[in-house]
């Protein structure tokens, strides 16, 4: 690795596994971040978040209030910002892509200043793992130039644990009774390339005081088709063999674009945060999608009587056609339902999460703000 | 998927034998009876708990097997109404060799405020939840990465995956009021209750439509007409009860057969789904003999 660089991976396993973890994970984060540093945090100030993957940039602002009790979060704004960022064939980024990459976090980060009164040095620069694969130097470089930031790269195992953590929420409900929702339940997060997940466990051990742990998952298959269908479902059945928590867990909340789509597709009228699905809608999708994509993209959304909510419901329908072709859908509609086979979905509580892609984000965010 | 199959037998299996060990069979000093019936007592009526089957330890080797196995607990968690959280790991096995002859007391721990209270004993334990200041056993403390509840101010938040929109039609554009929810809120619990929706409602939500079969017997006697099967749905979509209200005898069975079949998309209530009662109005005419 390049120390001029200073890419930063993170090793999950070893963050927020025991006592020492959290501020590890702190002490970790704040390493690399030259200009990152948080400053004390008072009631109600603005910490944000700049998520840059190899599809998009994605900014979340937050109002953080701590005392001494508590830590208060409000979500003030988020957005997305396509890129295409292609690598040429030593693994580098083309001139062009890093220069849009940079102009577009510099946007973000005008936007965050402008609007929210965001100093730079309360925003927090993160690169996927996906994009951090072959050391991107002069991405890096470009953006520590222009920004006086530098990106820090995640990994997966971080990325789906900072994304539990964001998206499920600790405590859960059943009837009037609460119940503990995040060590009991599993995320899934299913995008056109790749199938991610995880879930939180008390870990017992003789020699070491009880902690927290996280066992986490990491399918990438690339630009999926059906040929590579069947090594999906081996790979899954691999997981599940060491990692039984993916299979037992009674509740899951399902993030990524596929299930998005999913959601927006089947409910549209649907905005609510956390939208039910179960396993024979899933299946009835998939025959459908595989039959009739054309149909399932273009549904009749006139039985939407509210005009801003069918609004609302036509712009996600215009987004998922942007994001998927009918083959994509279909291609990715069928990893849900292998997911769904494999990790025996039947007759559990399945929920796709609408702000999970704000989910690791939202944690990193907080942590950074609490240090 | 028979090995599938094979895992949800156990973790049935697992669990009933956990919970139905005698107390005194994981801690000499505990009453002989059912360990679940005496955890329940422990903790209250108004704890919530929940039972799952989870891996405890670290990884061994499964003689004669490929690959590694991993030990299995039938671990119980419950949330106090003081917010301390309980949980329980007793030792069943492992995922692969299965059961064990006899389950064990593996663990037990009370969180409270982010800090972990080690139970040795499981004997101790309705005396350390009686005394809920006693400092820890272990000094162990965790702090656990705990997100608390968000307020998402929903006209600044962009949809998940509009990368491909153009900027401006996604670049928050008002300040004023907007709706607050809470996210992430605790998840939509399934509701008990069963409600009642028009026919043409359910019709909306098909996913499977079956039509009924003519019945020979009715044939012979010249039997049309419509017949009301009422039906019950549930959460899941599926008809879990159906039962001709009216309509030619002759044609009821071959109606509720019909109706048993199909399949819809779960109904919606306050973002979870319900368990829906309605009707199927099949009619028999002479040309669908």
């Amino acid at each position: 690795m390049n120390p001029k660089i200073r890419l930063i991976t993170f090793n999950a396993s070893v963050i927020l596994k025991a006592i020492a973890s959290l501020s590890l994970l702190l002490h970790c984060l704040s390493f690399p971040a030259m200009g990152q540093t948080a400053p004390s945090t008072k009631s109600g100030e603005i910490y944000a978040g700049i998520e840059l993957t190899s599809e998009g940039a994605r900014a979340i602002a937050l109002s953080v209030s701590i005392n001494e009790e508590e830590t208060g979060l409000k979500l003030v704004y988020s957005e997305t910002i396509p890129l295409a960022l292609g690598r040429a064939g030593n693994g580098q980024f083309a001139p062009q892509a890093i220069q849009n990459a940079v102009q577009t976090v510099l946007k973000l980060m005008t936007r965050l200043r402008q609007q929210f009164q965001t100093p730079p040095e309360r925003v927090f620069l993160i690169g996927s793992s996906g994009l951090g694969a072959d050391h991107p130097e002069g991405l890096v470089n470009a953006i520590r130039k222009t920004t006086g930031k530098t990106l820090v790269f995640l990994d997966v195992e971080t990325e789906v644990q900072l994304s539990i953590v964001g998206t499920i929420s600790r405590l859960g409900k059943v009837g009037d009774t609460q119940i503990d929702n995040r060590n009991s339940s599993a995320l899934i997060e299913i995008n056109i390339d790749s199938v991610k997940g995880g879930y939180q466990l008390l870990k017992y051990s003789p020699s070491a005081p009880p902690s927290y742990d996280f066992v986490t998952m990491s399918i990438s298959y690339g630009a999926m088709g059906l040929a590579s269908a069947e090594s999906l479902w081996q790979a899954l059945r691999r997981e599940r063999e060491g990692k039984p928590g993916l299979v037992n867990r009674k509740r899951v909340y399902l993030t990524g674009s596929v299930p998005w789509a999913m959601a927006t597709l089947l409910y549209p009228e649907d905005q609510q945060p956390f939208v039910p699905l179960t396993t024979e809608v899933i299946e009835w999708f998939d025959r459908k999608v595989a039959r009739a994509p054309q149909e399932v993209l273009n549904p009749n959304l006139s039985f939407i009587r509210d005009r801003d909510l069918r609004q609302k419901a036509e712009s996600e329908l215009r987004a998922v056609k942007n994001a998927f072709t009918p083959q994509q859908l279909a291609a990715g509609v069928a990893a849900v339902r292998a997911v769904a086979s494999e990790f025996e979905w039947q007759g559990k509580q399945i929920w796709f999460a609408r702000f999970g892609h704000l989910g690791l984000l939202l944690s990193y965010v907080r942590l950074q703000a609490e240090k | 998927m028979s090995g599938g199959a094979q895992i949800v037998s156990f973790e049935k299996q697992a669990l009933s034998s956990a919970q139905e060990t005698p107390a005194s069979n994981l801690d000499a000093g505990l009453p002989v009876r059912p360990f679940a019936s005496w955890f329940g007592q422990i903790v209250g009526p108004k704890a919530g708990v929940v039972w799952q089957l989870t891996e405890c330890g670290e990884q061994i080797a499964a003689p004669g097997q490929i690959g590694q196995d991993l030990p299995a607990c039938a671990e119980v968690n419950a949330i106090l109404p003081d917010g301390r959280k309980v949980f329980v790991a007793i030792s069943i096995g492992t995922f692969k060799k299965g059961l064990a002859e006899k389950p064990a007391f593996f663990h037990a721990v009370i969180e409270k405020n982010e800090q972990f209270y080690q139970v040795l004993r499981l004997s101790d334990l309705p005396e350390r939840l009686r005394a809920p200041d006693r400092p820890p056993a272990t000094k162990a403390k965790n702090r656990i990465v705990n997100l608390p509840v968000i307020k998402a101010d929903l006209s600044r938040i962009a949809a998940p995956f509009q990368y491909l929109l153009p900027l401006s039609s996604i670049v928050p554009t008002t300040t004023g009021d907007s709706i607050h929810v809470e996210t992430p809120p605790p998840p939509p619990s399934l509701r008990q209750s069963v409600e009642n929706v028009s026919e043409s409602v359910l019709q909306d939500r098909v996913i499977t439509m079956v039509k009924p079969v003519y019945p020979p017997s009715a044939k012979t006697i010249n039997a049309t007409g419509t017949v009301v099967v009422q039906v019950t749905i549930s959460q899941g979509g599926l008809v879990v009860e159906a039962e001709a209200i009216n309509g030619h005898f002759a044609l009821r069975n071959a109606a509720v057969e019909a109706a048993r079949k199909w399949v819809f998309k779960p109904v919606i209530f306050n973002g979870a789904p319900v368990r829906v009662k309605s009707v199927l109005t099949f009619v028999f005419a002479p040309g669908a003999r």
